[in-house]
């Protein structure tokens, strides 16, 4: 049997709004917030009341794929309180209030990228906790500790999902970091050669003018459909090589990493700048203005609104979506005072007065969602399967492989909510297994 | 404490953005509607009253009547069991209101009334609406809910049931005074001739007539223009697969073309087969209906190959005038199944020696139907 092409549907991008606002800088926070909890219990390193350096390490995580977690600003440590994640819990933080002073740790002063080895830049990549930042948060120095030969080294610029234009303004502002950290990400694995995969489309026509003279003898850039999820490891590595692979993409000799990833670790190594800070973008119908903001991790989001001069006045916020992520994946929060982490990139406010309280019929079991699922998936079957509670045939329709892309509501007809009965099914599989 | 909505995401829906949802699928299923509609009520009410010959203006304009009252029956049926149920939170009649835009409830009522004898008598009609809307549609809980089509239900209640009713009741008052309609309906004619032969065509007017419509024949489904027509749009605005009805007729005409070859007739049978009855109509409004037809490309043609093979067995072997109705009945329940296999053999996405099964029992099943077919509808 042929295998299925991956569906592609263009999802409508919304980015103009952030692109043409405004481009800030806000990287002396009060104060910045650090979970001791997520992704799971973390050991941590300082008592309050202590002087930390910027970098310097506050928490650990241990175990297989463990990292440390860097101080992001130079301050005191304060009490650990509760604050609001973008998982939408409430989470215990350790507080640094900031001196202002931006005192860097000597750990990665003068590095000299030129006469790294492959194992010093891996090492690096480990000792400063540099995360993939586009969304999982995977330890980076994970993806290049490996014995597996790898032939390509792809950036991904794609930044699939509507509304969000962080990586774009990084990339705008910082073309010489991509360009650097890409050089040394070949080095750090051996690669052959690097590929920057960004959309094509209209707005991306000035990064391409951009990063076209600055590209080296062993780089390209590779336009990519401008559909949604074309953002996805999978897809990305699909399209580029042709490949497709079991598990990890080092099983088809790719490493896949972020644009804003790549940035961070050209940074590093130029200007000794612990992976501290991001773009974000703010955006949305229901703000005063949009825009990207370059930001601490660990930023309070109330703060950064503000320079967005907030939500409009006008807007009824119990009718109003605050939005974690982006439109697709990302999380309505209950409040806005929640704190932003390496994985965010965007926090929308979104007016929903017109969709609330109507009534939406029935799945008609057109098959849409089927059709459009990236991984051959049913999801109205699935959502029926769920209703019996039957675990072995939700296995056997392949809810494990569910990606949680919202691909399948996003196309319903009937605005059925397909993606988090699917997120159910796949806990409620999960959960039964153990 | 400011607090935001909070409900589940995705927050963009292409609903939402590109103005296509599930309400302007069924408007657009009843814009392809029309040019049948149309066609029915000009051979049916403006032919008889140009010609002039009818009994009462009642008896002339009862064809309208009928289009009217179905469909409302059929409304009314399903605001009734909605309110009786209470379901989908429903507690007040605005609720009840907003959850009548969204059930399309015209629409049971509105096919039975298509593909039922144009006279029909009225109780009958609107009684087998009422057992197809409820025992069809709200007795499983609503629109998309359903497991069999609710008008064929319907329909195969009148047949059924009624069935002393409806001989009679395809002929306008016009077409009774013509003598070559012997019998009501094309596919009676035959049914009844001892032998197939090309008068049965030339009775009624010659093929290009069968392909207008103007023959007796249920309300709305002698018109395989007007009924292309709506396919077309319906294709372009992709709200139904044109796999259905291209294999569904494809299937029919290859298996009566060689039924016919081997009765020594030419060309004329299959196309005969094909351009009268209900199938055309069952092929594009009924099989496609996307509540009780499989979802994904392969088991559509296996349904529709399946549907086709059914038609042919209830009609030529069966001599059972209403074939195509409980065909796509039947293949109803068979789609089920055949949808669960087809949605496990894409989550693989290979065929292996494990989940090789299904199209297996498909093909045994198909070539011993297509055999069956050959041999016993031959007359």
């Amino acid at each position: 049997m042929k295998k299925r092409p991956m569906p592609e549907v263009h999802i409508e991008g919304f980015k103009e709004m952030s692109i043409n606002g405004k481009t800030l800088e806000y990287l002396s926070p009060k104060s910045v917030f650090l979970p001791t909890n997520f992704p799971s219990e973390l050991s941590v390193l300082v008592k309050p009341g202590v002087r930390v350096l910027m970098g310097q390490k506050i928490m650990i995580k241990e175990g297989r794929f463990g990292y440390p977690i860097l101080s992001p600003i130079s301050g005191t440590v304060k009490e650990t309180i509760r604050k609001w994640h973008p998982s939408n819990k409430m989470i215990p933080m350790i507080e640094i209030e900031n001196d202002f002073k931006e005192e860097l740790v000597d750990t990665f002063k003068n590095l000299n990228p030129e006469k790294m080895t492959k194992d010093d830049l891996v090492n690096v990549m480990k000792d400063s906790g540099l995360l993939g930042m586009g969304g999982a948060g995977f330890p980076t120095y994970a993806k290049y500790e490996t014995d597996k030969p790898v032939d390509q080294v792809i950036i991904n610029l794609a930044e699939c999902e509507p509304f969000i234009t962080c990586d774009y303004t990084y990339v705008l502002n910082y073309p010489n970091e991509l360009i650097f950290g890409l050089k040394y990400m070949i080095k750090a694995s051996n690669a052959k050669s690097g590929v920057i995969a960004l959309k094509n489309k209209e707005i991306n026509n000035k990064l391409i003018d951009i990063l076209m003279p600055l590209l080296e003898n062993n780089m390209s850039l590779f336009l990519l459909n401008d559909v949604y999820p074309a953002g996805w490891e999978r897809y990305v590595i699909e399209k580029v090589t042709g490949k497709s692979y079991g598990v990890l993409p080092i099983e088809a000799g790719v490493i896949v990493n972020n644009a804003t990833t790549a940035i961070t670790f050209g940074r590093l190594l130029k200007e000794g700048l612990v992976p501290s800070c991001k773009y974000m973008t703010v955006t949305g119908d229901a703000m005063s203005e949009c825009g990207n903001v370059l930001m601490k991790f660990g930023t309070s989001v109330h703060e950064l609104l503000d320079l967005f001069n907030n939500v409009k006045e006008d807007v009824d916020k119990e009718k109003t979506l605050m939005i974690c992520g982006g439109p697709m994946t990302g999380n309505a929060m209950f409040s806005g005072d929640f704190v932003t982490t390496p994985t965010l990139g965007s926090v929308i406010a979104l007016r929903q007065e017109q969709y609330i309280g109507r009534r939406y019929p029935h799945c008609l079991g057109c098959g849409t969602c089927a059709k459009h699922c990236p991984v051959n998936l049913s999801p109205y079957q699935i959502r029926r399967t769920l209703r019996s509670g039957d675990v072995d045939e939700l296995i056997a329709l392949g809810i494990t492989k569910c990606i949680q892309c919202g691909q399948c509501s996003y196309v319903c007809p009937s605005h059925v909510e397909l993606t988090s009965d699917m997120l159910i099914a796949r806990d409620l599989v999960r959960k039964m297994k153990r | 404490m400011e607090k935001y909505l909070v409900i589940k995401g995705p927050y963009l829906r292409s609903a939402d953005i590109t103005k296509r949802n599930t309400s302007t699928i069924m408007r657009d299923v009843l814009i392809a509607l029309l040019p049948s509609i149309a066609f029915a009520i000009y051979k049916n009410v403006v032919l008889v009253l140009i010609n002039g010959i009818y009994s009462s203006i009642y008896h002339a304009i009862y064809p309208i009547i009928t289009l009217i009252l179905a469909p409302l029956t059929s409304l009314i049926c399903e605001a009734i069991s909605l309110w009786v149920m209470k379901k989908r939170g429903i507690k007040t009649f605005k609720d009840l209101v907003e959850e009548l835009k969204v059930s399309y409830g015209i629409f049971p009522g509105l096919f039975i009334v298509l593909i039922s004898p144009t006279y029909i008598p009225l109780w009958v009609l609107l009684v087998s609406v009422a057992v197809g809307e409820v025992v069809g549609k709200m007795l499983f809980g609503g629109f998309g809910q359903n497991i069999f089509n609710p008008a064929l239900v319907g329909r195969a209640f009148m047949a059924f049931t009624f069935s002393s009713h409806l001989g009679d009741a395809y002929l306008t008052s016009y077409e009774l005074t013509i003598d070559a309609y012997s019998a009501a309906t094309p596919l009676t004619s035959y049914a009844k001739a001892g032998a197939a032969s090309i008068d049965i065509v030339n009775n009624y007017g010659g093929m290009f007539n069968l392909l207008i419509g103007n023959y007796p024949g249920a309300l709305g489904e002698t018109s395989t223009i007007a009924i292309l027509i709506g396919a077309i749009y319906l294709i372009i605005k992709d709200v139904i697969d044109w796999r259905i009805p291209v294999v569904y007729l494809g299937t029919m005409f290859f298996i009566t073309m060689i039924i016919g070859f081997i009765m020594g007739q030419g060309l004329w049978f299959p196309l005969f087969q094909i351009l009268t009855g209900g199938v055309a109509f069952g092929a594009v409004f009924m099989a496609t209906e996307p509540v009780t037809s499989p979802k994904t490309h392969l088991g559509r043609i296996m349904y529709a190959l399946l549907l086709g093979e059914l038609t042919v067995l209830f009609r030529l072997v069966g001599n059972m005038p209403e074939g195509v109705a409980t065909s796509i009945v039947t293949m109803n329940i068979v789609g089920l199944m055949i949808n669960k296999y087809v949605t496990k053999l894409r989550v693989e996405d290979k065929l292996t020696k494990k989940n090789c099964y299904g199209l297996v029992i498909f093909l045994v099943f198909f070539v011993l139907l297509f055999v069956y077919d050959v041999v016993m509808g031959v007359k």
